[in-house]
């Protein structure tokens, strides 16, 4: 093995780092949700394509700074998070409706998003203008600017969100409620509002997420599916609403990937995260870092 | 039995109502027809390219217009009947049977994605109904060897033929070839390769499929720039979003510009969109495009281009051109037939030689992916010399006859 070789394989590693940490903030937002309100958010995907397009529009239209639209971004989607639990995801709880119904209402959402942004955004490809230098030195290599603000920014949202979930007193309500609804609500935690506060954070994440890779991945109304079903992946790996496993799977899924597509075959790069999926679904049913669940 | 008078009278009505609405149903249905309805399909939705699919069907109405405003054909105006099919082969499939048995269409034209393409002939094919291939590239839409299918669009052989003898003529010697996993992408790779070896040209050439929507590219980019020697040329057969997106990621490692990056989808000549999506990294860029606003058109053409700018207030693409002149193919067929009858239609095409809005259309009898080809369809490389230019500006490189300027590297 030649220094280049070694050099080359660090590249790819710290390429999947980078992509890695840019996971994190779809598979952060969709664990939260799972584990507070124990649903499945199909239209996460669609919050981080509305989260780019905010952010897109308050910079070109409203010619705001990208550092300001990009908290105007995060507001909005909380906001519009919070929303979406109290009009089509608290019936579940109130309503005494089936398990079935988190799926329909947020797959259905999903669509309406997707077709919304078409008719309102048009189909063509859009690209904020960029946040940082076009390339950026970083000790033996050059990587894209975009990407490694992405990453940082990316990381710097994750260790605020820890903090947040690990030592806040809201954080621990939060955790209360994903640990047992009914002790949460009998201790006097209002879980109700522990839901809206979960969903509102899971959007805001999505649209963090959006507002900083669209300078990165580009911006069309289906642009938020394939990071959506990545974001799956990534919660079902680390073990569902496991916050810890779902960073450290995102990273390793984007380790995957991009080695995966340099040393096997670069037109498989989407199946290897379901393969790893397979396998750990095979031999670790509840995910890398989830805990088994027993019920009686 | 007895009837009463008053049930005589009630039966007698309803017979003679009976006999009036079947004689009335008999007159409509086989009445001679006082239009001549043509089918049009095409994606104006997602998920299909609906930017193209509208653009496809602009041109396709304009041709319609024409006609009729010079009085139709066989003294009857021209009906279109436009299908959306999403660029979806089973929407595809159900459209070419509704404009078929439903409204009884004599032809059909249209159409963007291959794939659909490929679902909808068939049907043409069940009915025995001309159809005319506006904008499907794939080499297997022509293989089938159908007699209704014909084709006006550019397609992926004479594509990788320009494209090999556009290396040639640029002097290129290590190329890769970046294909996006579906037949479009695998076979256009393999078709510049193979018209590589065919012209002799003794380049090194290799490709690697990818996935057309993955949005990362860079650790496949990385194991070229890290090439030794590094590749002079980075062909790109991925449709956008992926094509963009592989430009932008090959400027941010720093492969290109010294590896020019040549787009070859077509997508390199829509400006408006390539633009926004790779910025500073469409400098130097090398597109394939089956039109230039530069280059010459037809008297036919020109009318049109002034039209259509009028009309829309903007430069047609190659793929209203496209529409127009399918369009144009089915009717001056009907007229050269002088019937409206598939199969005298059919052998009118086969015969068929007309001023096009880029050239004279006719219709190749050779074998293979040329089967019913107009085999020259103009295509054109460009290159934008600098960052946010239109297509009119690019400069044309290839073919020679055509060329505005010569390739610029970059320094």
């Amino acid at each position: 093995m030649t220094l280049q070789s070694i050099l080359f394989f660090m590249e790819q590693l710290l390429y999947g780092i980078l992509i890695g940490l840019n996971y994190s903030l779809m598979a952060l937002g969709l664990s939260l949700i799972f584990g507070v309100m124990r649903i499945v958010n199909f239209a996460h995907g669609e919050l981080f394509m509305l989260g780019g397009y905010i952010s897109y529009f308050l910079i070109t239209s409203l010619k705001i700074h990208p550092i300001l639209a990009f908290f105007i971004t995060v507001l909005a989607l909380f906001i519009l998070g919070f929303a979406i639990e109290k009009s089509l995801i608290r019936p579940l709880f109130t309503e005494n409706l089936g398990d079935e119904y988190p799926i329909i209402i947020t797959f259905g959402l999903s669509t309406f998003l997707v077709n919304l942004a078409i008719v309102a955004f048009g189909p063509e490809f859009r690209r904020p203008p960029r946040f940082a230098p076009v390339k950026v030195n970083l000790l033996l290599w050059t990587v894209s600017g975009d990407k490694f603000y992405a990453a940082i920014i990316a990381l710097a949202i994750i260790i605020v969100t820890y903090i947040f979930i690990r030592k806040t007193k809201t954080g621990i309500a939060l955790q209360a409620t994903a640990q047992d609804r009914i002790g949460a609500y009998i201790v006097g935690i209002d879980v109700f509002k522990m839901n809206g506060l979960a969903m509102g954070i899971a959007a805001a994440l999505a649209g963090a997420a959006g507002a900083i890779l669209a300078p990165v991945f580009l911006l069309y109304p289906m642009c938020g599916t394939i990071p959506g079903l990545k974001g799956f992946v990534i919660i079902v790996l680390g073990g569902m609403g496991s916050i810890e496993g779902s960073i450290i799977s995102s990273i390793i899924l984007g380790v995957i990937e991009s080695l995966g597509s340099v040393y096997i075959s670069a037109p498989y790069r989407d199946v290897y995260s379901f393969l790893v999926l397979v396998a750990v679904l095979l031999f670790r049913p509840q995910g890398l870092f989830g805990v088994r669940e027993r019920r009686v | 039995m007895v009837i009463s008078l008053d049930r005589k009278i009630i039966y007698t009505v309803i017979g003679l109502i009976i006999v009036v609405a079947a004689a009335a149903g008999g007159y409509y249905a086989f009445r001679p027809a006082r239009v001549i309805k043509i089918g049009a399909v095409g994606p104006l939705s997602a998920p299909g390219a609906s930017i193209q699919g509208i653009e496809l069907k602009k041109g396709i109405e304009m041709a319609i217009e024409d006609v009729n405003e010079a009085g139709g054909v066989l003294g009857r105006k021209i009906e279109l009947i436009f299908e959306d099919t999403m660029g979806m082969p089973e929407k595809g499939r159900a459209a070419l049977e509704k404009l078929i048995k439903k409204d009884k269409v004599v032809g059909v034209v249209g159409e963007y994605h291959s794939s659909v393409v490929l679902a909808e002939i068939e049907v043409a094919h069940k009915y025995g109904i001309p159809f005319i291939d506006g904008s499907g590239w794939s080499d297997a839409i022509r293989e089938k060897g159908y007699r209704e299918v014909f084709a006006t669009s550019p397609y992926n052989t004479g594509n990788a033929e320009h494209v090999a003898r556009f290396i040639k003529y640029a002097g290129f010697r290590n190329i890769v070839c970046i294909a996006e996993d579906t037949d479009y992408g695998i076979n256009l790779a393999e078709r510049i390769g193979a018209a590589l070896e065919r012209l002799g040209v003794g380049a090194k050439y290799q490709y690697e499929v990818v996935s057309r929507t993955a949005t990362d590219y860079t650790p496949t980019l990385l194991k070229y720039r890290e090439m030794e020697p590094r590749p002079d040329l980075l062909v790109i057969a991925v449709t956008p979003p992926g094509g963009f997106l592989i430009i932008k990621q090959a400027y941010e490692i720093g492969l290109s510009p010294e590896t020019i990056c040549y787009e070859v989808t077509g997508a390199g000549d829509r400006y408006t969109e390539l633009w926004p999506a790779v910025g500073e990294a469409g400098k130097y860029l090398i597109f394939f495009t089956p039109y230039n606003p530069s280059a010459k058109l037809t008297e036919l053409g020109e009318r049109v281009r002034a039209k259509y700018k009028e009309k829309y207030g903007e430069e047609p693409t190659y793929i209203v051109f496209n529409g127009y002149d399918c369009a144009l193919a089915m009717i001056e067929a009907i007229k050269k037939a002088g019937s409206t009858d598939p199969d005298k239609i059919i052998a009118a095409l086969e015969d068929l030689e007309i001023e096009g809005t880029r050239g004279i259309i006719k219709f190749s009898k050779e074998s293979g992916p040329y089967w019913h080809q107009w085999l020259e369809v103009p295509v054109f490389t460009c290159q934008y010399h600098d960052a946010n230019l239109r297509n009119d500006e690019a400069t044309i490189l290839y073919p020679e006859k055509f060329a505005t300027g010569k390739l610029i590297r970059p320094s």
